[in-house]
């Protein structure tokens, strides 16, 4: 698991340097690989989540739509909706 | 035409971009009914607007729709079209229907054809040729009254809320409903009440719902920012999102989902997030094919590319192997140093373009909203967190 660091100062913040174990998922270009010269990608976590657990309605959906789209081998460049965020 | 050497831009990574599109969004009319304050096409420098015929013509549109027969034969995966403006509902019914029969004829029903519409002429004739041609409507509502009149005004500043509930409540009552009412899209106020624009959405039965921070760049900050350093879109946002994540009922959040979908091990679906490549394409009103239309936001022309290619006399299929669409594509990979090593690059993916762009050093920044995304990703970590769940 990783975090976030923040510091809140007013309506300003300062990101400061984020937790060393803090690793970048895999998503994928056309080849599911990260772009070149980002922090050192480490294997991601393996998602063991019992969905009918989880008390929120959000979250639930969210992590069987992720679930579904892996199975499907869903990836966002196929999808067939459009992309630009001026359309839905 | 120009000639166009068949190149495909590698990245640092060697990494080859494939000229394919998934989203082309056609400007068939380049004037609006409203004047909305903060609209990228008409108040932000460029005016290429006023250059163009108002409306697509038929030759344009016959031109379109070969070139987008010629590019389902080509290109393997499904692309989807977007009716733009403008408003693109002032083609009228006579017209719109004509685009749309031209265009099934070349596009079955797989793919995806929706419109983008302010909401204010929309009818129960423009409804019926939607669902006969299996068009999806997404219509622009910024929230309750006062929040969506403060910008979204007509040509002679008054209020254009009543019209577009009048246009909503046309599309939520149409027989085909389910199938034509795309969403809702809203532009954020910072000022607005995250819970109060959420509970208008839900009363207005919206089946879903998108939202945009407002165009601007590090030279000329977004109205209702007030450094580049400040949160207060990101607070709005993790706002939005605390009232999201306690409905029981919630009404789906298209940013906020992607977003989380990244955190819980899933992929964005739009552009100015996350670090899938995306191919949009804009054919403006004349014909003319362009990067995407926001960049217009940054500097006058921005959106040209240098090497003008008309689609009544060009080749879109030989376009996508230009050296100029390659460059184009390129620039949406974030390549400031502070993205590249910033460890949620993966979620942000270095935001929107135009958000990007500073005049002494081009698009080489990270988005004028990066602090704002830094916050709302921080208060969604600290969200699943509370759920117990991992993320990535």
């Amino acid at each position: 698991m990783s975090f976030v660091s923040i510091l809140l100062f007013g309506d300003h913040l300062i990101p400061l340097p984020l937790n060393a174990n803090a690793f970048i998922m895999e998503q994928s270009f056309q080849e599911g690989k990260p772009i070149g010269k980002v922090a050192e990608p480490t294997v991601p976590e393996t998602l063991v989540v019992n969905i009918n657990e989880i008390n929120n309605a959000v979250l639930r959906r969210l992590i069987g739509e992720v679930q579904s789209e892996k199975e499907n081998h869903l990836h966002a460049y196929n999808r067939q909706h459009n992309r630009h965020n001026r359309g839905r | 035409m120009p000639t166009i050497a068949s190149t495909i831009v590698t990245t640092g990574v060697d990494r080859p971009m494939h000229p394919e599109l998934d989203t082309i969004l056609l400007k068939v009319a380049s004037r609006c009914n409203l004047d909305c304050t903060y609209c990228y096409v008409y108040h932000m420098g460029d005016n290429n607007w006023a250059k163009q015929e108002k409306l697509m013509s038929e030759a344009t549109m016959r031109a379109v729709c070969e070139s987008l027969q010629r590019l389902r034969l080509y290109q393997q995966r499904i692309f989807s079209v977007v009716l733009h403006g403008g408003e693109p509902l002032l083609l009228g019914s006579k017209g719109l229907k004509q685009l749309l029969g031209t265009l099934r004829r070349v596009l079955p029903d797989s793919y995806p054809i929706s419109l983008q519409t302010n909401g204010t002429l929309i009818t129960e004739e423009i409804l019926d040729i939607c669902s006969a041609f299996r068009v999806s409507v997404a219509v622009s509502i910024d929230g309750p009254e006062v929040v969506h009149n403060g910008s979204r005004v007509t040509r002679r500043g008054e209020g254009s809320f009543e019209q577009v509930r009048r246009g909503i409540c046309l599309l939520k009552a149409h027989h085909d409903a389910v199938f034509l009412n795309a969403g809702l899209l809203a532009v954020i106020d910072p000022e607005s009440d995250p819970r109060e624009v959420y509970s208008f959405f839900k009363e207005l039965e919206a089946p879903s719902l998108d939202f945009l921070y407002k165009d601007g760049n590090h030279d000329r900050l977004p109205v209702g920012k007030s450094a580049p350093d400040s949160v207060e879109y990101g607070r709005w946002m993790a706002g939005l999102l605390d009232v999201y994540l306690a409905d029981p009922d919630p009404l789906p959040i298209r940013v906020l989902d992607d977003m989380m979908k990244v955190l819980l091990g899933g992929m964005v679906s739009k552009e100015g997030l996350g670090l899938t490549d995306f191919g949009i394409l804009i054919i403006d009103t004349d014909g003319t094919i362009m990067k995407n239309d926001t960049l217009k936001s940054s500097f006058p022309g921005a959106d040209r590319f240098d090497q003008s290619v008309n689609i009544r006399d060009g080749d879109l299929i030989e376009f996508l192997h230009s050296r100029v669409f390659g460059e184009y594509r390129q620039l949406q990979r974030p390549s400031c140093a502070a993205c590249q090593t910033c460890p949620e690059l993966n979620l942000c993916g270095g935001g929107m373009i135009l958000h990007r762009w500073r005049k002494a050093n081009g698009f080489d920044n990270p988005s004028v909203y990066c602090t704002d995304q830094l916050y709302l990703i921080g208060q969604m970590r600290h969200q699943l967190t509370n759920y117990c769940l991992p993320h990535v």
